[in-house]
């Protein structure tokens, strides 16, 4: 009976795990050639170009140079292009997929012992055909940093310290994000070894000793991005020229005030020429602004993730709730919330929010509370809410999809 | 691996780029070439001969300031002493909304007032070389960016047309 159990529920996991790898990137692949054009644009052109040439830098750093990004989708790349003996354009849609593929599976994983499987394939169903989702698939360094995310948290919650401890090294060479992972493998790795007592005193004492001695820890997180910082040193004399070559390309920096400025000021109808944006009326008959809706996105998850925090920590979603605070936290820092949409699809309490509630109306269904009028009108509203999101959610995938493999850089 | 090693090598690592990461000043230095004094450079600084932060990115006939605060940084000529000082002329175009409004330029710390009275507006000011090593000297200039344009999401604040420097 236990073994039929098992078997029933390791069927059902397979099969949700395909669902949300196949159905997303078929569904990518059907935009690719219905558009008929590679997907493979902007920044993945500088990832390709690292991979195959390796890092050029002229000494002027105000030209775009390929030193302004990390080299860890590259190095997966080269990887990939080795393994399969693949062109680096091929090898770069493989490697988007492949590590979209792992990514999912690790984040169904981790969600499958909080909710019903069904409802954990929901949260990445949410997350793939959100607005900016297509940055999973078209080259970017986003799919490899979410693969490594999805990896980081499901060994966390095993507590192999070690391999997080590398995946956090490889994550921060990957993408600047990968800075967030360091403190959350810190504070897991200290926490249960504080020793519960009565003083506040003994508490914080006990506090910096497990954290004294969880440095050997975050000295292997480092190992990586310290040998970059040398490499980075002896090619080109400068170990931040990462930093300077990125800071120089973008120029300016954000703030919170201009923040609240692009979320409220939507009439203006504001079509920015530096960031190549046209007008997408070509495409649907509504359109939202990219940038505007980054920093609505931006908001809308963090009511969300406060709103719901009880739940998420209740459900033993620890992990997954640092980790989103962690990316609030650098967003607001850096400022890199309105100016880069694509930074949103790190940030997804939505995502899981609405997934944990499709998996209590079930619950709710099943134990036939629709004997209760009213509780039946909130039950169906959820779902109506939750249903009418997606489906917004989706169009904006598929529009902002279409923009980006039609040439119109979208973010 | 003990605790204190790997403090001790972490500490070192943080010494070690925070003394070989370069300011991008530094870069700036090593590429541009010198500014002559009276030479225009234009808002497209095509020869990269400012080193300007806090304005937009070049436009067809102007170039927007964009943060509260700007400064533009160039390579004097070598021979210049110690005691002179320079005059810096900037040639900008100032908003309606911004006239007879009171904006600052002049050395970091020591700014001095001014205002434009129409749109087409030439600001001169000085900026001692003494207090730099006089091999990059820098003029700043604190105008707010308050104007909106349709189409922009920018907050702006004047446009700059041309820069050039005299020696006293």
């Amino acid at each position: 009976m236990t073994e039929l159990i098992v078997n029933n529920s390791r069927k059902r996991f397979i099969s949700t795990a395909l669902v949300v790898v196949i159905l997303p990137v078929l569904y990518f692949c059907i935009l690719w050639v219905f558009v008929g054009s590679t997907p493979l644009r902007w920044d993945a052109g500088w990832y390709r170009n690292i991979a195959e040439n390796g890092y050029r830098f002229n000494g002027d750093i105000w030209t775009q140079n390929s030193v302004a990004f990390l080299p860890g989708a590259s190095m997966f790349l080269w990887l990939i292009r080795i393994v399969f003996q693949l062109n680096y354009e091929h090898a770069q849609i493989l490697s988007s997929i492949i590590t979209y593929a792992i990514g999912s599976v690790c984040f169904l994983i981790y969600l499958e012992g909080k909710m019903r499987v069904e409802a954990a394939g929901m949260t990445i169903i949410f997350l793939t055909f959100s607005p900016f989702g297509i940055y999973l698939f078209n080259g970017y360094s986003e799919s490899l940093f979410y693969c490594i995310v999805g990896a980081f948290i499901v060994f966390l919650e095993k507590r192999k310290f070690i391999i997080c401890s590398l995946l956090v090294g490889f994550g921060i060479i990957t993408r600047p994000h990968g800075i967030i992972l360091l403190p959350i493998l810190w504070a897991w790795w200290a926490y249960p070894l504080i020793s519960r007592g009565s003083r506040a005193l003994n508490i914080c004492r006990s506090l910096l000793s497990s954290m004294f001695h969880g440095l050997p820890l975050m000295l292997l997180a480092l190992m990586i991005p310290m040998a970059l910082t040398v490499y980075y040193y002896v090619f080109f004399g400068d170990s931040l020229i990462y930093a300077n070559a990125l800071t120089a390309w973008h120029g300016s920096k954000s703030s919170l005030p201009f923040f609240f400025e692009r979320l409220f000021d939507w009439g203006s109808a504001p079509i920015s020429k530096t960031h190549l944006i046209k007008r997408m009326d070509n495409y649907l008959n509504y359109s939202v602004e990219p940038v505007k809706l980054a920093c609505t996105l931006f908001l809308i998850n963090c009511i969300t993730l406060i709103i719901f925090s009880k739940k998420l920590i209740k459900n033993n979603l620890s992990i997954l709730f640092s980790f989103q605070l962690g990316i609030i936290f650098f967003s607001i820092l850096t400022g890199s919330f309105p100016n880069f949409g694509r930074h949103t699809i790190f940030l997804f309490p939505m995502a899981i929010v609405a997934a944990l509630l499709l998996n209590d109306l079930y619950s709710w269904c099943i134990a036939g509370n629709f004997s209760n009028k009213i509780n039946s009108a909130g039950g169906i509203a959820v779902f109506v809410l939750i249903v009418s999101v997606f489906l917004l959610s989706f169009s904006l995938f598929v529009q902002y999809g279409l923009m980006q493999l039609n040439g119109i850089w979208v973010s | 691996m003990k605790p204190v090693f790997s403090l001790l090598i972490i500490l070192i690592w943080v010494f070690f780029v925070a003394e070989t990461g370069k300011k991008p000043i530094e870069y700036f230095e090593e590429k541009s070439t010198v500014l002559m004094p009276n030479e225009i450079v234009d808002w497209m600084n095509k020869d990269r001969k400012l080193y300007m932060a806090g304005f937009s990115r070049a436009e067809p006939n102007f170039r927007w300031s964009k943060d509260e605060e700007q400064h533009i940084c160039f390579k004097p000529v070598e021979n210049i002493h110690q005691k002179n000082n320079v005059k810096i002329s900037m040639s900008i175009l100032m908003p309606n909304i911004s006239i007879g409004k009171d904006f600052y330029v002049g050395e970091k710390g020591k700014l001095e007032q001014r205002a434009c009275s129409s749109v087409a507006c030439s600001v001169e000011f000085d900026v001692p070389v003494s207090g730099s090593d006089g091999r990059i000297l820098c003029a700043y200039i604190n105008a707010p960016s308050i104007l909106k344009v349709n189409g922009d999401y920018r907050n702006l604040g004047y446009k700059l047309i041309s820069f050039k420097y005299s020696i006293e």
